[in-house]
């Protein structure tokens, strides 16, 4: 038998020499290849049979044909050995049914098989100091199945065999099965039931003191690395969770600003083709204020769709404002003449005339949200003031005050959030969509201004655009 | 037959009232549920039968119906009138006796109000 010793015995594994202190070494070992796990194991199995000795492999049907094959490669004729029973192959999971009860190890019938191998493979080795090495992968295998303590159990009894028997033993764990754990324990547990640790590939080559605190160096570093990648994605996730709530309780208040404009429309033609099926006369009136709902709930419906696409845009950045030179003073005045509301009255105070860089289209839309928005805060009625001024050097000012229900101080700031209101407990009725504020606030800052909400000297709202100067405004 | 609708948007109401009428159903109509209350404690003739919304300004139909229990017990048999997608959810919420769900159909809405007249309550 032609054997590769020199080879073999060149591995970085503990030594394989029967000293009496190393005879009863349990080793384990960390891998990421399966390469580097048998490579390793080779050297291991194949110093004990080049020796003449004895050796016990419980693995899977994939590790035992890697093993036989490197074996092989070295020269060594796995068949003799086997024929010699100095070779005992056992499959891991069949094993491991042999003693396990109820998903339980039984210790007693465990030390029962496993020692029956034991000195089936001693009697196998002529001589006195004969040895036994013995790989298993049981314990992975148990922990694979999340019966970690099982595992620990299996490693106990190994520790208790190898004082009863001349055992070199050695387990090996995938790290693949210690995902989750940032804290290294469970690898910390298997390694204290063990005499000694093969770390996982890269690590086994370390030759001086100076390699090894770099690549400690350098491993430290890595964990950094990834524990701050960790906290940046639990970050994003803890934001996509808020982002994802806050567009399902958008869904469902948009889905009821949607169904009752519906709700009218369809209600309306069925009211009217009850009459036409029936042959009834269609009274003018009920035609009347089915026509005038048609008419209201359709432009409701699209602006609406509008909304909701102004606010894509902005989401997307896309929202492009186009300056020109505007009155915005006659720019509030035509917003206020266009509202129709008979339970308020508009008051415009301000100068006839103010020449300003903005977007009047964009500008008009923050006007109507605002008023909009005042309308819909003072359900009860009464006066919404548009107050106008500039004084040199500050800009322009904007007020839109109203005398409704007003907004309480904590929630100043979150009403100009997207979808605020859809899912704000306040009020939950004169929450619209949570769009037109946002949609405004957005606007005034591509103009460069900003929005806050004021408390007027009475019950209401006060909200406050201010615009830069148009010296400002390039 | 007397039938109260409380619904706040005004073309909703409007229909439900006109479709009811067209029925032949006494009808009185209120925007909210104070006002209903309101009317309710008008005395007058006490309607069997309650359409309700449940989104509503100032006091809700939740509230409303709650309300409406404790003061009058079980005389009128609610109709649940909602957008929402559960509305069988929010029925046994508000104890009501029947539901149906925004947009709806006035065939249904008058098949739901002819089902609770032909099973009065007891």
């Amino acid at each position: 038998m032609t054997v590769d010793t020199a080879h073999l015995l060149g591995s970085s594994a503990p030594p394989a020499i029967n000293d009496g202190a190393n005879s009863h070494a349990h080793s384990v070992q960390f891998y990421t290849q399966d390469d580097y796990l048998l490579d390793e194991l080779g050297r291991f199995i194949g110093s004990f049979l080049g020796a003449g000795d004895a050796a016990i492999v419980i693995a899977t049907p994939s590790h035992h044909t890697g093993l036989v094959q490197r074996l092989r490669q070295h020269g060594f004729d796995v068949d003799l050995a086997i024929s010699q029973a100095r070779y005992v192959a056992l499959d891991a999971a069949d094993t491991l049914s042999l003693f396990m009860v109820d998903g339980q190890i039984d210790p007693d019938l465990c030390i029962e098989v496993l020692g029956a191998v034991i000195i089936a493979a001693r009697a196998a080795v002529p001589g006195d100091h004969r040895r036994v090495a013995a790989f298993g992968e049981m314990v992975a295998l148990l922990w694979a199945e999340g019966k970690c303590e099982a595992a620990l159990e299996l490693e106990e009894i190994w520790n208790r065999l190898a004082t009863l028997h001349p055992l070199q033993l050695r387990c090996a764990y995938p790290l693949s099965l210690f995902p989750g754990s940032a804290d290294g324990s469970p690898v910390k547990q298997i390694c204290s039931a063990h005499s000694y640790v093969i770390p996982a590939e890269d690590y086994t080559a370390i030759r001086t003191e100076e390699e090894r605190l770099t690549a400690i160096a350098v491993l430290q570093q890595k964990a950094l690395a990834l524990e701050t990648e960790i906290e940046g994605h639990r970050q994003a996730r803890g934001e996509l969770e808020r982002a994802v709530f806050a567009r399902d309780a958008f869904l469902s208040v948009a889905a009821h600003e949607l169904k009752t404009p519906i709700t009218g429309l369809r209600g309306y033609a069925q009211l009217l083709l009850r009459d036409l099926k029936a042959e009834r006369d269609i009274a003018p009136e009920r035609l009347e204020a089915a026509l005038r709902s048609l008419d209201l709930q359709t432009g409701k419906l699209a602006r609406l769709i509008s909304r909701l696409l102004d606010s894509s845009q902005i989401e997307a950045g896309k929202l492009r404002i186009e300056r020109e030179t505007t009155d915005i003073a006659s720019l509030v005045r035509s917003v206020l003449a266009q509202q129709d509301s008979a339970d308020h009255s508009f008051i415009y105070d301000g100068p006839d005339h103010i020449e300003t860089q903005v977007d009047p289209l964009r500008f008009e839309q923050v006007i109507t949200n605002l008023i909009n928005n005042a309308i819909k805060f003072s359900p009860q009625g009464g006066i919404i003031t548009a107050r106008l001024e500039q004084h040199p050097g500050e800009g322009t000012r904007l007020s839109i005050i109203d005398h409704g229900v007003g907004i309480p101080p904590d929630h100043r700031e979150a009403v100009f959030d997207r979808f605020y209101q859809a899912h704000s407990d306040y009020d939950r009725h004169l929450a619209g969509m949570g769009l037109g504020l946002h949609i405004a606030r957005e606007i005034i800052h591509l103009h460069g201004g900003s929005i806050r909400i004021e408390q007027p000297d009475h019950p209401g709202s006060c909200f406050v655009v201010t615009l830069p100067p148009s010296a400002d405004d390039s | 037959m007397h039938i109260l609708v409380v619904e706040d948007d005004a073309d909703i109401r409007h229909i439900m009232v006109l479709a009811l009428r067209d029925e032949g159903y006494e009808v009185e109509e209120a925007a909210s549920g104070q006002s209903a209350l309101d009317l309710l404690d008008r005395g007058g003739t006490h309607p069997e039968i309650i359409l309700l919304d449940m989104k509503m300004p100032g006091m809700d139909g939740e509230q409303f119906a709650r309300r409406y229990r404790e003061l009058y017990g079980r005389h009128a048999q609610i109709i649940l009138v909602t957008a929402a997608n559960e509305a069988s959810v929010h029925r046994p919420k508000i104890d009501a006796d029947s539901h149906i769900s925004k947009p709806f159909d006035i065939g249904e809405l008058l098949d739901k109000v002819s089902a609770l007249v032909r099973r009065p309550q007891l």
